[in-house]
């Protein structure tokens, strides 16, 4: 109120003001820069990232790489030699125990699997959950109610069962194919069961929110100017629906990196001797006494990538949506 | 209200029987042969045809279907002559790779995950919404902050993690839990101590995901309710804080948890796959991801899949049934 008081002072005195809008882009931005856990969080998911898709190249400038076998490294039960797992200038992180490859290497290869499939099965996550979301709730009708029920009918069967029973034939089916094979069918089916189970959550919200903007002035307008349902879509729908599709990425990303760790510690998605965090995981939980190292910091790495990104995806949730008190 | 009641039974059954029939579906159409799976590896043809012919996979999907209701309601026989194998109703299958009817190793394996949920659930029920209503009433106060971080980090730990540093970390450093009965069933009514002890930790990892979950929603739940007006006026009566919490806020803002909570238990009478796994638990989850790992043993893994469906499915319809009795308005919805 009292701003715009002061505005009215101003426009009596016949000065001319240009009033800067900031678009609700800017003040989203705005309201972000201002949280810093969210800014040290975004820079902490970006540096992840990039390290991971470029482990190829970092890990040739550190001099590793994730398959050869280093020799003397391991004393002769296999072991690292050295304090903590056998951390040295030349092997950053240690050295798995049993074949004396480079943990370094590995995290990263590892980290580039786990954001392969996120990002992947989250793209997958939101088309889909977009598409049906859109179309069941701006022309609901008996679409809808089939599509409901659907969903219902999925949210009964316990997902992660379904994905670790279904995987292991599936890959072979995939390979049948001739499309994938190897590790790379199992991520294929691994992304595949993620976003089968997992769309229904996004399509939900999304319905909720095309239902209730299609009845508001907005739209009303543009149907009563004789637009096409494509437009409304595309010009109204969509640029009011990013930000809940921003805020889903963001939270939906680590929780699709803890899945792909846990299915591959279940034995499930890729295996060696390509690596991954969840495989890395449940070989290290034979050694905890002998090498703690070997399975605190994979832990600790994999922790920090979910943490960033969980804090990132709240900081963000928090900057598009200030009524949402967490 | 009994109308209600007759429509969301029926629908309910219709759904059960879908749920099962996909189920049946999704795995008959599967490149998995569970008959050449019954022989290892060196095998003549005849014994798996055999083999085949004893599963009652020789026939037509539809009638291999029928014959599973038809043993739910009825019991089942498998094989001819001195071979026979009796499953009581209800019979969910027999594995012939544990030689046992799987109604059996499902009634082995469920006292433990009924331990399990049981314990989780009192633990992230008391932790989880007694968090929530601490964080909403001190908002903004050191009591937020820990619950927030509490927030953070249960719901980024995934619980395979959080399973492995509390079993290897803690329970096997400090001797909290016994090595030699990991893997072991023990009764409460026979040995309550060493079924705590089995327990315990276990309880801890499961109940740690969902109080973070709970206490984000209750936290959010108890400060929307208490901005409603119908507070203020309970305020403007000069109602104590207490009384106003307790009768007017906690009953709008908890009703939503208690549906959350219903299905989350019944998700978990189904198997708590990773918890189980970690603690060596001989629940459901391990006995499904056991027979899916190891095997392929398909009538256990058909029975466990329908079984947890079932759960959630029966769980839904109770909740919809509470909220109507409590609720007039949705019976007619």
């Amino acid at each position: 109120m009292a701003d715009a008081t002061v505005v009215e002072n101003d426009v009596t005195n016949d000065q001319v003001f240009e009033v800067a809008q900031r678009t609700p882009k800017q003040i989203a931005w705005g309201r972000f820069t201002r949280n810093k856990v969210g800014v040290y969080a975004g820079i902490a998911s970006i540096f992840f990232v990039t390290v991971g898709f470029f482990a190829p190249i970092l890990t040739r400038l550190v001099g590793v790489n994730a398959k050869d076998t280093y020799d003397g490294v391991l004393d002769q039960f296999a072991m690292p030699i050295g304090k903590w797992g056998g951390i040295s200038l030349a092997h950053p992180l240690g050295i798995e125990p049993g074949t004396g490859r480079d943990l370094f290497a590995l995290s990263l290869y590892g980290a580039r699997t786990s954001f392969i499939v996120a990002i992947i099965a989250t793209a997958g996550t939101i088309s889909i959950g977009m598409l049906v979301g859109i179309a069941t709730g701006y022309f609901k009708g008996r679409v809808d109610s089939i599509v409901g029920r659907f969903s219902d009918f999925l949210l009964s069967f316990p997902g992660t069962f379904m994905i670790i029973a279904l995987a292991i034939p599936m890959v072979g089916r995939v390979e049948a194919t001739g499309l994938a094979h190897g590790n790379a069918a199992r991520v294929v089916v691994l992304v595949l069961f993620l976003v089968f189970f997992g769309w229904t959550g996004f399509y939900r919200l999304i319905r909720s929110q095309a239902m209730s903007m299609r009845e508001r002035d907005f739209v009303m307008a543009a149907q009563a100017m004789g637009a096409s349902s494509w437009r409304i879509i595309v010009k109204e729908l969509l640029p009011n629906l990013w930000p809940t599709a921003i805020v889903f990425v963001s939270l939906s990303l680590p929780g699709y990196i803890a899945a792909e760790a846990t299915f591959s510690f279940l034995g499930v998605g890729v295996q060696a001797p390509d690596a991954t965090f969840g495989l890395i995981l449940s070989d290290a939980v034979s050694y905890w006494k002998n090498d703690p190292a070997y399975l605190l910091i994979p832990c600790g790495i994999l922790i920090a990538i979910v943490l960033a990104l969980n804090l990132l995806g709240d900081a963000i949730r928090d900057a598009l949506d200030p009524k949402a008190n967490r | 209200m009994l109308k209600y009641l007759a429509r969301r039974v029926s629908a309910t059954v219709v759904v059960l029987v879908l749920v099962s029939m996909s189920v049946f579906g999704i795995f008959a159409v599967l490149p998995m042969d569970p008959a050449a799976l019954t022989c290892g590896k060196a095998c003549y043809p005849a014994v798996v045809e055999a083999n085949r012919h004893r599963l009652g996979l020789d026939v037509s999907v539809p009638v291999q279907y029928g014959r599973f209701v038809k043993g739910l309601v009825a019991g089942r026989t498998y094989g001819e002559g001195a071979a026979t194998i009796e499953c009581p109703a209800p019979a969910f299958g027999y594995s012939f790779n544990r030689h046992e009817c799987v109604t059996t190793l499902i009634a082995d394996a469920f006292p433990v995950t009924l331990s399990l949920a049981i314990g989780a659930f009192i633990l992230w029920i008391t932790v989880g919404v007694g968090l929530g209503i601490l964080a909403a009433r001190k908002k903004n106060q050191w009591q937020d902050r820990v619950a927030t971080a509490f927030v953070l980090v249960g719901t980024s730990l995934p619980s395979f993690i959080s399973g492995i540093l509390i079993l290897l970390f803690v329970g096997l450093k400090f001797n909290l839990i016994d090595p030699l009965s990991l893997g072991r069933w023990i009764s409460p009514l026979e040995d309550p101590v060493g079924w705590f002890r089995n327990f315990f930790l276990a309880w801890i990892v499961l109940a740690l995901l969902y109080a973070a979950t709970y206490t984000r929603f209750t936290r959010s739940n108890v400060i929307e309710t208490s901005t409603e007006d119908y507070i203020r006026t309970a305020r403007a009566k000069g109602l104590s804080e207490k009384v106003i919490l307790q009768k007017h806020t906690l009953r709008a803002a908890l009703a939503p948890i208690t549906t959350m909570a219903g299905l989350d238990f019944a998700g978990l009478l189904g198997g708590a796959i990773i918890t189980e796994q970690i603690f060596s638990l001989p629940g459901l989850g391990r006995l499904s991801i056991k027979a899916v790992l190891i095997d392929y043993d398909l009538p256990t893994i058909l029975a466990t899949t329908i079984l947890a469906a079932t759960f959630v499915v029966v769980a839904n319809l109770l909740v919809d049934i509470a909220y109507a009795y409590l609720d007039p308005r949705v019976r007619v919805a």
